[in-house]
């Protein structure tokens, strides 16, 4: 039996996940980035090997993504997780032909070809506002844990129009609806539907082919998959797996390296056996 | 390429040194213009009639240089904050703010040279900011501007044909300006126009014409012996310097032999060239080299780029030679046609940039916005659209600024350059038929 | 009779609300429109064909941009953002021609946009020029005229007459002393006749026929000197910056319960022209000649005779305003170079000035409101 590993190394956590020969998934690890990405990535990756009940040198073959990849020390192979998160969804929903990955800290949309490839990405990495850090900002300005703005979004009745673009106004106008009297369900909403209408254009970037696979943390989020649906008019995909989307690519990836070393061995073994 | 002949004598010196060396010796004539009584032109690398002021002896200032020189040598940063504290808004160009941060610094750049004021300023209508720009000059020095009006592209598809009532509407245009500006120079120096200098400056241009226009060919050719968006932005450094020169001739003639030379040997400049590849945009002068080797790392060469068009004047896209028998009216042609055919390109880009992937084999398109220029970046992810949907060619955008450091945000555009090489061998596997 | 008044007013005003938010080519027009981006279009040759000349002023605060942030670069202007939107959601499928001018690069852009997008209206740039300078300028814009009026020949597939063009001026030079007639009672009487009222009297120009125009502003006029009228004391200020992108007319407003504004560039494009065009000899040569020779200003038309601290002065002086309210639109480059060098120049003339940044998409203005409030402040205490 063969085991592979992907890691995924961002700026505020690290995920790992271990896949068997079959692609199956044995293992999987999270933690947030105390120290640095280096120090992250050595530390999920001995943890999800844990949690497999495997030790290191079972793991055939690693490879990293995120912005951290290059951190990875005991990696194989570096991987953007543009081509991690296309590799992940198609493998998952097959019939994918765009990828929405609304991240922490970015957001990504992938459109694939009919051979599972990458053929164009838009990504919004300059700008908060439309990623996962918007929802943060709602977080810090209800008090509320990440998890529970989905479920209470969903509850809005008369969702309230976010006008700021900006991460940090956002706080302060949350603030300001509230005083006014808007409940948070409503005010909640707004901020969703801000980030859904952003990532909405992001996807038309890449032209909106279904079928669209959304991926990355805020998958996670009921009401921005109801939002997406309704601002794109389509309906999406959703994994129970979201989260992982970039490690499990990226595992992928290194399962192809694996199998091709073990023909590789394999046909090596032929040509030296008798 | 070369028809047979003796082998020349190996040179004394490389196109770099030789290069180099005029590029100094430009500065030096720059900082002793006044002192020697010779007087400045300060000019754009579009649209500027550098013949006729060749022509009267005008020292040639380009501001552009100026300011992406304060990019290359890292101190941009103060120049434009000296403008953004003066009170210049931060979404204004950063070429003209750092060019007011040079106004504000007393005219020492970081060469080393102290700018001298100019005598005549000429903007032309080729990018709208020149002529703003020339306007604070207009303040700050007392200079009047002579704005150029030269007529672009109306659409996509236009084509100016020499014979036809539209064609002798506009080179007529430019020509009246051109008389205009003959008129100017002449109070300006005090001596008259001499129309057999300005045919001898042309001989010369069209010579450089002749050899751009061959350097750019070379590099159709595999392996692409020059990355046009580094090697590329040191030859025209120079030949905008020395437009019309013999000393500029000389420059490209070494050049191009060297660049022959390279191609015949096979010498890359890449060493394993696995890419080629379009780019549409301008550099990030702060870090030029950087952006560029995030490309060569995986094997991807820029062996073509408009902004080699733009940047050197259009020297490669009127498709004519000056007719030094009718200096001042083939001056009015070229300057047209290369507005109508390179210049006024940005708007309507993509059918050329479609065109170039064919003629260099490109297998895609490097897009680069611009955070201050909206000549450069306005459009440019419509154009970009269009050429994906359209031509399914793979394309890749990614953006910072000409000189701000603040816009280049490394860990970003590395992974967009990453994710695109991935996709470029992926699509390299599946039409191998792997 | 001052409620009957204010009533007929109120109604053509409402009406001219109405028309400046239309967006929507009305059906029973498609291809009869000709769209044409900001500042200045010869209108006259357009109108000579019997085409309508619909001018673009973007999508205000009232349109949802949901296509157009794919096609356009973040740091442009919201005009160019919200006219691609329109372009892009259909309202402006109705359009039988397109034209951008090369006041500024955004605005040549739009021109490659509307090519790749919209082919089928054949999108164009008329190349008006930036210098008009020289003996050749007028010549120049003459040829470009006339290859205009080739180009509506084709579409409406007869020749537009010399005689046809020369009726369109004579209607037009009647718009245009209408549009004059209504700034002398905003700089002479501004308790008459608010800025809001003038500019959407104007504005509902680019939706009409310019007969009809003609009419709503006759209309307007003789109801005007009847109306009743409270006395108020406001400082006097000439606005700037509405050349292009226009300002919410919230902003206005703001403006307006605090300032008279005496004198402005909204909409400066309709009013471009500034004297009548000669009616007699050949037309397309009257207009050109215009352009050069009796036209306004603004920072997108260089002019080495209209420098810009010369055309501010006459501007304060003429309309007797006491301040200067600088505002250009957020990215706008040839507005906010322009910003600049008359802020600089009115502190070295110690005539009090404002300066703001808008965008046409604006929905909040209590920081504005707050902003201009103090400076009237200080203007009624000086």
């Amino acid at each position: 039996m063969l085991y592979v590993a992907g890691v995924d190394v961002g700026s505020t956590q690290a995920k790992a996940v271990v896949l068997d020969d079959e692609g199956r998934m044995v293992g999987e690890a999270i933690l947030d980035v105390e120290m640095n990405m280096g120090t992250a990535a050595q530390q999920v990756f001995e943890k999800v090997v844990a949690n497999a009940n495997l030790t290191p040198d079972e793991i055939a073959f690693t490879v990293a993504t995120g912005y951290g990849r290059y951190r990875v020390t005991f990696g194989d192979l570096q991987v953007t997780e543009i081509s991690c998160h296309a590799r992940g969804a198609t493998a998952e929903f097959p019939r994918t032909r765009t990828v929405l990955d609304i991240g922490g800290q970015d957001t990504k949309a992938i459109r694939i070809g009919e051979a599972g490839e990458v053929v164009d990405f838009a990504m919004n990495d300059k700008c908060a506002a439309g990623t996962g850090r918007f929802l943060g900002a709602a977080s810090f300005a209800l008090e509320l844990p990440l998890s529970e703005l989905g479920p209470l979004a969903l509850k809005a009745t008369a969702p309230v129009k976010i006008t700021t673009t900006c991460t940090v106004f956002a706080e302060s106008e949350i603030i300001g609806h509230l005083a006014k009297g808007h409940r948070p369900e409503d005010v909640l909403a707004g901020m969703h539907y801000s980030i859904a209408t952003r990532c909405a254009s992001l996807v038309r970037r890449v032209g909106l082919t279904p079928e669209i696979t959304f991926t990355g943390g805020v998958s996670r989020n009921a009401a921005m998959v109801s939002l997406l649906h309704k601002v794109l008019d389509t309906p999406l995909n959703v994994s129970a797996q979201g989260h992982f989307m970039g490690a499990i690519g990226a595992a992928l990836y290194a399962l192809d390296h694996a199998r091709a070393g073990t023909r590789h061995a394999a046909a090596l073994a032929e040509e030296v056996a008798p | 390429m070369a028809q047979a002949h003796v082998a020349n004598p190996a040179p004394t010196v490389d196109a770099r040194t030789a290069g180099q060396r005029l590029v100094n010796q430009w500065l030096a004539h720059v900082h002793t213009a006044h002192e020697r009584g010779q007087p400045v032109a300060y000019i754009f690398v579009m649209g500027n009639a550098v013949e006729i002021l060749r022509s009267f002896g005008f020292e040639l200032v380009f501001p552009e240089i100026n300011s992406l020189q304060t990019g290359v040598r890292k101190m941009a940063p103060d120049f434009l904050a000296k403008a953004e504290d003066y009170g210049f808004s931060p979404d204004v160009c950063s070429y003209v703010k750092a060019d007011v941060g040079l106004m504000l610094s007393d005219m020492q750049h970081p060469s080393g040279t102290r700018i001298p004021k100019p005598d005549i300023a000429i903007a032309s209508s080729l990018c709208n900011v020149y002529i703003k720009w020339a306007e604070i000059w207009e303040r700050h020095f007392g200079t009047p501007a002579f704005v150029l009006d030269i007529p672009g592209k109306r659409f996509a598809t236009w084509r100016p044909l020499p014979g036809t009532a539209q064609y002798d509407a506009d080179t007529r245009w430019v020509e009246g300006q051109l008389r205009d500006l003959i008129a100017q120079c002449e109070r300006i120096t005090g001596t008259k126009f001499d129309p057999d200098r300005l045919a001898e400056v042309e001989s010369n241009v069209n010579e450089m014409i002749r050899l751009w226009v061959e350097i750019l060919q070379l590099n159709q050719r595999r392996p692409a012996p020059y990355n046009s968006m580094l090697d590329g932005l040191t030859y025209i450094g120079v030949l905008n310097a020395w437009r019309g020169t013999p000393e500029g001739v000389e420059y490209m003639r070494l050049l191009r032999d060297e660049v022959a030379g390279k191609l015949a040997r096979g010498e890359g400049r890449v060493a394993e060239e696995r890419f080629r590849l379009i780019f549409s945009g301008t550099p990030c002068y702060v870090n030029m080299r950087r952006l560029v080797e995030l490309f060569e790392s995986h094997g991807g060469v820029f062996a073509a780029s408009d902004y080699l068009t733009y940047a050197a004047g259009g020297l490669d896209s009127s498709g004519l030679f000056y007719d030094p028998s009718r200096p001042l009216e083939s001056l009015a042609e070229v300057t047209t046609l290369a507005s109508q055919l390179g210049l006024s390109n940005h708007f309507f880009s993509h059918q050329t940039l479609a065109q170039q992937v064919k003629e260099y084999g490109a297998d895609g398109i490097v897009y680069h916005g611009i955070k201050s220029c909206r000549t450069v970046a306005t459009s440019m992810a419509d154009n970009r659209e269009y050429v994906t949907s359209r031509y399914g060619l793979p394309t890749l955008y990614i953006e910072s600024d000409l000189i701000d450091p603040r816009y280049w945000s490394d860990a970003q555009i590395k992974n967009r350059v990453d994710a695109f090489f991935e996709v470029l061998e992926q699509r390299a596997l599946v039409k191998g038929g792997d | 009779m001052a409620l009957e008044i204010e009533t007929s007013l109120t109604e053509i005003l409402a009406r001219c609300h109405e028309l400046s938010l239309r967006q929507r080519i009305p059906d029973d027009e498609a291809g009869m429109a000709i769209g044409y981006f900001p500042v200045y279009f010869p209108e006259e040759i357009v109108h000579a064909a019997g085409l309508r000349p619909h001018a673009l002023y973007g999508g205000g605060n009232h349109i949802e941009v949901r296509y157009a942030d794919a096609r356009i670069g973040s740091f442009v202007c919201s005009i160019c953002r919200s006219t691609t939107e329109l372009g892009l959601n259909g309202s402006l499928k109705g359009l039988g021609g397109f034209f951008a001018q090369p006041i500024c690069d955004a605005a040549k852009h739009m021109a490659g946009i509307w090519g790749r997008n919209f082919p089928q209206q054949d999108p164009q740039i008329l190349a008006l020029p930036q210098n008009v300078n020289s003996p050749a300028s007028a010549r120049y814009v003459y040829d470009e005229y006339q290859r205009l009026r080739g180009i509506l020949a084709e579409k409406v597939g007869h020749e537009i007459t010399d005689e046809a063009i020369r009726a369109s001026v004579r209607v037009y030079n009647e718009n245009r002393r209408l549009q004059r007639a209504l700034y002398a009672i905003k700089r002479d009487d501004p308790a008459r006749l608010s800025t809001v009222e003038a500019y959407l009297l104007i504005r509902a120009g680019t939706r009409l026929r310019r007969e009809e125009h003609n009419e709503l502003l006759r209309a307007a006029l003789r109801l005007l000197p009847e109306r009743r009228v409270r006395q108020m004391d406001k400082p006097r200020v000439i606005f700037l910056g509405g050349f292009c992108e226009q300002p919410p007319l919230e902003m206005i407003e703001t403006i307006e319960d605090v300032c008279f504004i005496v004198d402005d560039d909204l909409l400066i494009g309709q009013r471009w022209i500034t004297e009548d065009v000669p009616e007699e000899g050949d037309p397309v040569w009257a207009l050109a000649e215009s352009y050069i020779e009796r036209s306004a200003a603004s920072p997108v038309q260089y002019d080495a005779r209209k420098r810009k601290e010369d055309v501010l002065m006459r501007m304060l002086h003429e309309a007797h305003a006491e301040a200067t309210i600088i505002s250009a639109a957020k990215f706008c480059e040839p507005g906010l170079d322009d910003q600049l060098a008359q802020s600089r120049w009115l502190d070295q003339q110690d005539i009090p000035y404002l300066v703001l940044e808008f965008e046409e998409k604006m929905t909040s203005f209590e920081q504005m409101a707050m902003q201009v409030e103090t400076f009237a402040e200080s203007l009624l205490f000086e």
